[in-house]
């Protein structure tokens, strides 16, 4: 089980990775990327069961990662988790409806991403 | 405005996708909880075909509007970055404002370097009197640099004056640009918060340790534990095995609380870890406030610039009803008579 981080903020990529240790998966089984352009790199390099992105990020956002991702390369199907400050209802239809699999609104608990990434897996 | 987790949830419960694109715009401002955002997922997903079917003749049309909104907002941004103006461009505005309003200062000024300078030559002349063993050039060198130093002393005073009482501005230097200041804020704080979370996943690291050594410890203690209950057991009159027996008994039960409070402090360490998402919801906060910032400065350039091919006007220094004396009537004339008279 491989899983690829997204976020520019180097502190959220420790949280989130911590909490994916916490579920048991080991450092060696999560990436990092601190932007969507860097992220996009990683999945044309490698193969990841489940992607976690922010959606704030320069030069490529988290928005287009997901529409990209959706759109062409090896993991249009893979599940994706927007783990972002953006709780507006707009927000959560706009990344729904670009392909995002599930959505999770800062600051969150390490239960919330227990579920959700559980949901996604199971699926 | 932002919506919590639940909010999410409970607004995602009800939500259809067919039936909210037509009050997506009036839905903009709204928060969703966690359940809601549950209910659409799984609602979007099971009822795929027939969502896809209600949604994409009416989805058109808003992912249209959704498109376009994006294509408006990212052009507003193109042509601010585009209108940007360069800091030396803000730093000659600043001094051209500093310098208009301060024109009575500067005069204040000038007569304070005269009196520096005045006491200056006065205190060379008393050292080149009394104190022949120096030579000359030392001498003038000494008090090239004393004067120097003082008046620095005098004009930053007379500088910090001025601004304390907003006769000029702030001098346009890094600690006073505020994105600068707001950049370096939070990035600061990004790399404070990480050595935090380097300290708070050490003490993770050393429990790990000690739970590692316990567990060894735990592993002798039971085999000591079976030893000595073999041993009570065969010599039940010998009292040292069954009380070794009670002593180890005792032992793992406080490894065992030992293990639990190692526990709840993993626990304390990931619920700080969590707590200090703060951070990047701070940055973004700082972010916005940033981005505000350089708009308004936008805004403000806009506002008071001018073609600039006219050159700037000469402006009367002192105008009937100005604070300051005014010389006209019989002064004017006597004024005029005494030079006259000295031609």
């Amino acid at each position: 089980m491989r899983i690829l981080i997204v976020d520019d903020s180097s502190t959220m990529r420790r949280i989130i990775g911590n909490v994916v240790m916490q579920l048991g998966f080991s450092k060696e089984s999560f990436d990092e990327a601190e932007d969507g352009l860097k992220a996009w790199k990683l999945l044309s390099e490698k193969s990841y069961d489940v992607i976690l992105t922010d959606w704030n990020m320069p030069n490529m956002n988290g928005l287009e990662l997901v529409k990209k991702i959706r759109s062409e390369g090896t993991h249009t199907k893979t599940p994706i988790i927007m783990i972002t400050t953006e709780g507006g209802k707009g927000e959560v239809i706009t990344a729904l409806k670009a392909g995002v699999n599930n959505y999770i609104v800062k600051p969150f608990s390490a239960e919330v991403l227990k579920e959700k990434l559980d949901g996604v897996l199971k699926k | 405005m932002s919506m919590s987790q639940e909010e999410i949830e409970a607004l995602m419960n009800g939500l259809d996708i067919s039936e909210d694109e037509e009050t997506t715009e009036e839905a903009q401002d709204e928060t969703l909880s966690m359940e809601e955002i549950e209910n659409l997922v799984s609602q979007s997903q099971d009822d795929n075909d027939e969502s896809n079917n209600l949604s994409e003749d009416s989805s058109d049309d808003e992912e249209f509007d959704i498109d376009s909104l994006v294509n408006e907002f990212s052009n507003d941004e193109n042509e601010e970055s585009s209108e940007e103006i360069s800091n030396d461009e803000i730093d000659d505005l600043i001094n051209s404002n500093s310098l208009e309003v301060s024109n009575e200062s500067l005069e204040d000024l000038v007569g304070v370097v005269n009196e520096i300078d005045s006491s200056s030559n006065d205190d060379t002349e008393d050292i080149l009197g009394n104190d022949e063993e120096l030579s000359l050039e030392e001498e003038i060198a000494k008090t090239e640099s004393h004067s120097k130093n003082e008046s620095d002393d005098h004009f930053k005073n007379w500088a910090d004056n001025q601004i304390n009482e907003g006769k000029i501005p702030i001098p346009a230097e890094n600690d006073a640009k505020v994105v600068n200041q707001l950049t370096q804020v939070a990035n600061d704080s990004e790399e404070k918060v990480s050595q935090i979370f380097d300290v708070l996943s050490s003490t993770l690291d050393t429990n790990n340790e000690i739970r590692g050594i316990l567990a060894h410890t735990t592993e002798v203690l039971e085999s000591q534990k079976k030893l000595m209950e073999t041993l009570s057991v065969k010599f039940p009159n010998v009292n040292v095995f069954s009380s070794n027996l009670n002593e180890i008994q005792s032992l793992n039960g406080d490894i065992d609380n030992i293990n639990n409070h190692l526990m709840n402090e993993d626990n304390q360490i990931f619920q700080a870890m969590e707590l200090m998402q703060f951070n990047d919801i701070n940055r973004q906060k700082i972010e916005r406030v940033m981005s505000v910032i350089r708009k308004l400065s936008i805004y403000l350039n806009n506002l008071f610039e001018d073609e600039g091919s006219k050159e700037d006007i000469v402006v009367a220094k002192h105008i009937h009803g100005d604070d300051n004396e005014i010389v006209d009537g019989d002064d004017l004339e006597k004024l005029i008579d005494e030079f006259n008279k000295r031609v």
